[in-house]
């Protein structure tokens, strides 16, 4: 979110219908971000990798994996700590 | 949604610098290669040099047509085909706007057809083979870079048509935001009233269920008319020269219109108009647009409604679906008169003396309209509707 929070804030007004009065931009993208997650849970998907069993014991080598070609994304370059904190906050 | 097929060939190359990639396309079609252009304004702005330059550099010998009128005339085709026929031309390059576009394609048909390529436009004959073309786009508008549409005029007759094969798509077209740079004020207005036009005669169709076709539609008319003052105050902005060029594509190169026919029926009056009085084409549909609308709110007013609020920011609290729509309207007529568009047919000195000509001439092949059908009447009132002020 830190890397452009006019984008995600705009993703949240436009799309989740935030109302942004009186918001920081960062607020309103974090609400829409909780929107799409109360979404997502209303359809029955899943939030959390504990769902399918998932625990911490393996987060290294899925880092190694997603770290094969090295630093990815296009919006956001990721490099390994931002892959195991987003899988730790996935647990 | 109407079970549909989706067919587009053409290969967009988008963004600065992007000429440079016809030196690898066109080769690929032959040696000979025919220039078409119009009245002259690539000359000014130094594109054609560029153009010339590219093409020597990728080693073609070069023909040219130049002079092809804003509303394409059929003469100007024949002089075309008459050169591909006469010198084996094996490729055709557009480089210009909808028109020249538009009349290179019947250029590119013509020049495989032993007949006249009237027959094309009149429907008496469908191609069956055609030359290959590209173009290098010089002003966002039409959306004829990315389709296979073509509109053509017969000065002789004052007829006025479109037509289109699945041979009439370019095989590329090049769009270099850079090169709209220099298109004036009032092309510039022509072209955001006609991509804007093209995505409401879409929107108003003949299907149920097209909720991702709505958004679609909604979208890029929103993109346009947040950008379009903006660019109206800087017309040398680069970004939102992109912005506009872009959604003059989008707008008709059948993204938006799958799952259902979109009504064309507006189109199809303004080219009776464009006929009798050769205005430009964008002018007559900021004109006659509104008034189709409002002749047709009855046919759906709900239709109407939403996107008065969806586009126009129309507040809904407390008003009845109809006055809704009609806001929506009046909206979209202030909108267009704040980048100078004109709102009557009285501005191009058009009086009610060929009013039935016109209409005739709408009504060639009948009824018309695929949201909303239109007899005779329904034409006259709304180009009487279109004539001057209301009292």
């Amino acid at each position: 979110m830190k890397v452009n929070p006019a984008r995600f804030a705009q993703m949240a007004v436009r799309v989740f219908d935030v109302d942004p009065e009186g918001k920081s931009e960062s607020d309103i993208a974090y609400e829409g971000i909780d929107r799409l997650v109360a979404f997502w849970t209303s359809l029955g998907a899943p939030t959390r990798l504990d769902y399918y069993d998932i625990d911490d014991s393996k987060i290294d080598v899925m880092v190694e994996k997603a770290m094969v070609y090295g630093e990815f994304g296009n919006f956001a370059k990721l490099k390994d700590e931002d892959v195991k904190e987003i899988l730790q906050a996935s647990l | 949604m109407n079970a549909f097929s989706f067919y587009n060939p053409v290969k967009l190359i988008f963004g600065k610098g992007q000429l440079e990639a016809a030196k690898k396309e066109l080769p690929e079609f032959g040696k000979k290669v025919l220039l078409v252009y119009g009245g002259g304004s690539i000359k000014k702005n130094g594109l054609y040099d560029e153009v010339i330059q590219m093409l020597s550099e990728a080693d073609l010998e070069v023909f040219e047509l130049s002079g092809v009128e804003p509303n394409p005339r059929i003469s100007t085709a024949r002089k075309g085909i008459e050169i591909c026929k006469k010198e084996g031309i094996e490729m055709i390059l557009a480089v210009g706007g909808g028109s020249v576009i538009d009349c290179t394609k019947l250029i590119a048909c013509g020049a495989k057809y032993d007949g006249d390529a009237w027959d094309f436009v009149s429907r008496k004959a469908q191609p069956k083979e055609a030359l290959p073309f590209g173009t290098v786009l010089t002003i966002a508008a039409t959306g004829s870079e990315m389709n296979a549409g073509s509109v053509i005029t017969n000065e002789e007759t004052q007829e006025k048509y479109g037509w289109g094969s699945p041979l009439s798509f370019p095989q590329f077209s090049i769009l270099d935001p850079t090169y709209t740079l220099s298109v004036p004020e009032n092309h510039t207005v022509y072209g955001i009233v006609d991509m804007m036009s093209h995505i409401f005669e879409q929107y108003f169709n003949d299907a149920n269920n097209t909720p991702v076709q709505d958004r679609m539609c909604e979208g890029v008319l929103k993109a346009v008319i947040e950008t379009a003052p903006k660019l109206m105050e800087d017309l040398q902005s680069y970004e939102h020269r992109e912005t506009i060029l872009f959604a003059g594509t989008m707008a008709l190169n059948k993204f938006l219109e799958m799952g259902y026919r979109g009504d064309w029926g507006s189109h199809n009056i303004e080219h009776a108009v464009s006929a009798v009085y050769d205005i430009p084409h964008a002018g007559g549909l900021a004109i006659l647009f509104p008034q189709w609308m409002r002749h047709n709110v009855k046919v759906n007013p709900a239709r109407f409604a939403q996107m008065a609020v969806r586009v126009f920011d129309v507040d809904p609290e407390g008003k009845s679906e109809s006055d809704i729509a009609y806001e929506g309207i009046d909206r979209l007529v202030a909108f267009w008169t704040s980048l100078g568009a004109p709102t009557r047919l009285d501005y191009y000195d058009i009086d009610d003396s060929k009013i039935d000509v016109m209409v005739e001439k709408a009504m060639v092949y009948g009824e018309f309209g695929n949201f909303a059908k239109l007899k005779d009447e329904d034409v006259k009132e709304i180009l009487q509707a279109s004539l001057m002020d209301a009292p």
